[in-house]
């Protein structure tokens, strides 16, 4: 049983479809790369299945459970997380905040222990404490807890996202083009990053056109144009896939 | 840790001893001691209007129809019903808080910022105007008098000095309450909310369900300032929820200062006393006060409890980084006193 599936997802932007019967299946432990030209409804599909956008058709099944048009929040709760092509953070907050905050599906306090400040609560508190310590430690933050968000580069900017999004106990994340604005070793930290994240049984929906990213960490890969499916398969067979070269690349690949 | 820190001290304990000796000197007599229960009474509104402003990030334009609201709960159920006043600081926030919860569940569905302003302001309006027209029920435009105070083992609490310690201790749990509340899960929701929805939804934060409860909260924390201000006053009208008491609850909290507890308290002090200094000029004070509420929006964005806090840090010679330091500016729950 996949892990994810969608069913003959569409959505209809006046008449257009942005998202054109897509069968998607990603199976426990993928990293499963979904990747396009600019325009081919990728990010569409990525709040498709989160719950930011409602399908005009076809439905999405999560964990073998029909999940359509629930609630991004809902999903969350799932343990289904994304994040956002152009990077979003609590800004005005410290990175430890940002994590203390992110950490609400792992929060296990009362209103009534915070009103009271028991022994409990400050137990509880300071578990959140040392586990914001861990995720920072494990994107490579850990220097930065004081720092306020804002003034983080681009690249700390995105392991932070994903520090975030790991906040929430995910089983499986989606990051929207996660390696856009960033360096060549800043991507290359990234990706380590999510095979790390891979590592530790996380499922990983990778939106991105960036094809050498995406050849080098993905498991499968699922190529869109127009919003359909134009192939799928392991990296090495869609590199090779004249569909794809021609969709993608507007020409064929030069020998 | 953070936790153990005792932000806002600096500010705290001297404003708590000035507000507890205050009635020694100066507010001596019962005039003036009644300017003392209205700066808490106002300070209890305007912590609760910051609530949605500061907290959540919006805005409501009808947070005076919940204080009036509360007051008139409060004083019907008293002289209708004979229903004790203590009852009445009860009703007051419940019925006010179930009446925000049914307003917020309409309006936060669908609106935020500008739109949110806007439909509130048009619940404001509906209030006030049924309270100036249903009269059996309201009174009128007279409203309802002779509202009882409360009594404690058979003791009124008429007077303005004892009314003020007792409204000053309901203030001191308020600000107790609203201090913790933020560091609660669901205060950092929130936050998380006012800081980036999207981002906040998507990590699991139900984001309207609980802007829906902060707006409830706030305004069954105004309602118990209504209800407050009937028992001590002993007077309800239309106007309690109607948009002059709406622009002094703006004005309490824009010169403190949003985003902080001790800003509208601060705010409430400034105004009440400014307002009495300037009494001569009776309905042309609100002249004086849209063009001090213009300064500060505009040099003072902050309000004046934030630019005094920056000045005590530069005193204590705390060595915060400027960045960190606006970060925290808006969100004290955080930051604060532990320059000393």
């Amino acid at each position: 049983m996949a892990l994810l599936e969608t069913k003959g997802l569409t959505k209809l932007f006046g008449g257009l479809s942005a998202v054109d019967r897509l069968h998607l299946r990603v199976e426990q432990g993928d990293i499963m790369g979904l990747i396009g030209p600019n325009g081919s409804g990728k990010t569409t599909a990525l709040n498709l299945i989160t719950g930011f956008l409602k399908p005009t058709e076809g439905s999405v099944t999560y964990e073998g459970q029909d999940v359509t048009g629930l609630e991004p929040h809902e999903l969350a709760r799932k343990g289904l997380v994304r994040t956002f092509q152009i990077t979003t953070l609590f800004e005005n907050l410290t990175v430890r905040d940002n994590i203390l905050h992110g950490s609400h599906l792992a929060n296990p306090t009362t209103l009534m222990g915070a009103l009271v400040r028991s022994g409990r609560y400050r137990r509880q508190r300071a578990d959140m404490e040392a586990r914001a310590r861990e995720l920072l430690a494990l994107v490579g933050l850990e220097q930065r807890i004081d720092s306020v968000a804002r003034d983080l580069s681009a690249g700390e900017h995105r392991y932070l996202e994903i520090a975030i999004a790991l906040a929430a106990n995910p089983r499986m994340v989606l990051l929207d083009e996660p390696a856009t604005g960033l360096n060549p070793e800043e991507a290359a930290y990234l990706m380590d990053l999510i095979r790390t994240l891979s590592r530790e049984g996380v499922t990983i929906l990778l939106v991105e056109h960036n094809m050498r990213l995406i050849t080098n960490i993905c498991t499968r890969i699922t190529v869109l144009n127009f919003g359909a499916k134009i192939a799928e398969g392991t990296p090495g067979e869609i590199v090779d896939d004249e569909a794809v070269v021609t969709a993608y690349l507007g020409r064929r690949r030069g020998a | 840790m953070r936790l153990r820190n005792r932000p806002g001290l600096w500010f705290g304990a001297p404003a708590l001893a000035v507000a507890a000796t205050a009635p020694l000197f100066l507010f001596t007599n019962s005039y003036n001691r009644g300017l003392l229960v209205l700066i808490v009474i106002y300070a209890m509104a305007g912590l609760s209007l910051d609530y949605i402003m500061g907290e959540m990030g919006q805005f409501s334009f009808g947070h005076a129809a919940f204080w009036g609201f509360g007051a008139y709960v409060s004083a019907k159920l008293a002289l209708d019903l004979g229903v004790s006043p203590w009852i009445g600081f009860l009703a007051a926030p419940v019925a006010a808080g179930l009446v925000g919860l049914l307003i917020g569940y309409i309006a936060l569905r669908r609106t935020r910022g500008l739109e949110l302003a806007i439909v509130t302001l048009g619940f404001g309006v509906l209030a006030w105007t049924v309270a100036l027209r249903w009269r059996p029920v309201t009174g009128g435009p007279a409203g309802l008098r002779q509202v009882p105070p409360p009594s404690l083992l058979g003791w009124e609490i008429r007077s303005e000095l004892a009314y003020y310690y007792f409204a000053l201790l309901l203030l001191l749990g308020v600000v107790f309450i609203l201090t913790r509340l933020r560091e609660s899960r669901f205060g950092r929701a929130v936050r998380s909310i006012h800081e980036n929805e999207d981002l906040a939804s998507s990590i699991g934060v139900p984001a309207t369900r609980s802007y829906v409860f902060a707006f409830s909260f706030a305004c069954a924390l105004v309602g118990f300032s209504g209800a407050l201000y009937a028992h001590h006053f002993r007077f309800v009208n239309p106007n309690l929820l109607g948009l002059q008491y709406m622009f002094i609850f703006l004005i309490v909290v824009l010169l403190g200062g949003t985003g902080t507890v001790w800003g509208p308290v601060l705010g409430a002090a400034i105004f009440v006393l400014v307002s009495e200094w300037l009494r001569a000029l009776q309905e042309y004070r609100f002249l004086i006060f849209g063009v001090v509420l213009l300064m500060v929006v505009l040099f003072m964005p902050n309000g004046v409890f934030p630019a005094l806090r920056r000045v005590a840090r530069r005193v204590t010679g705390s060595g915060r980084s400027g960045g960190e330091e606006a970060a925290r500016g808006a969100y004290p729950g955080s930051g604060g006193s532990e320059a000393g």
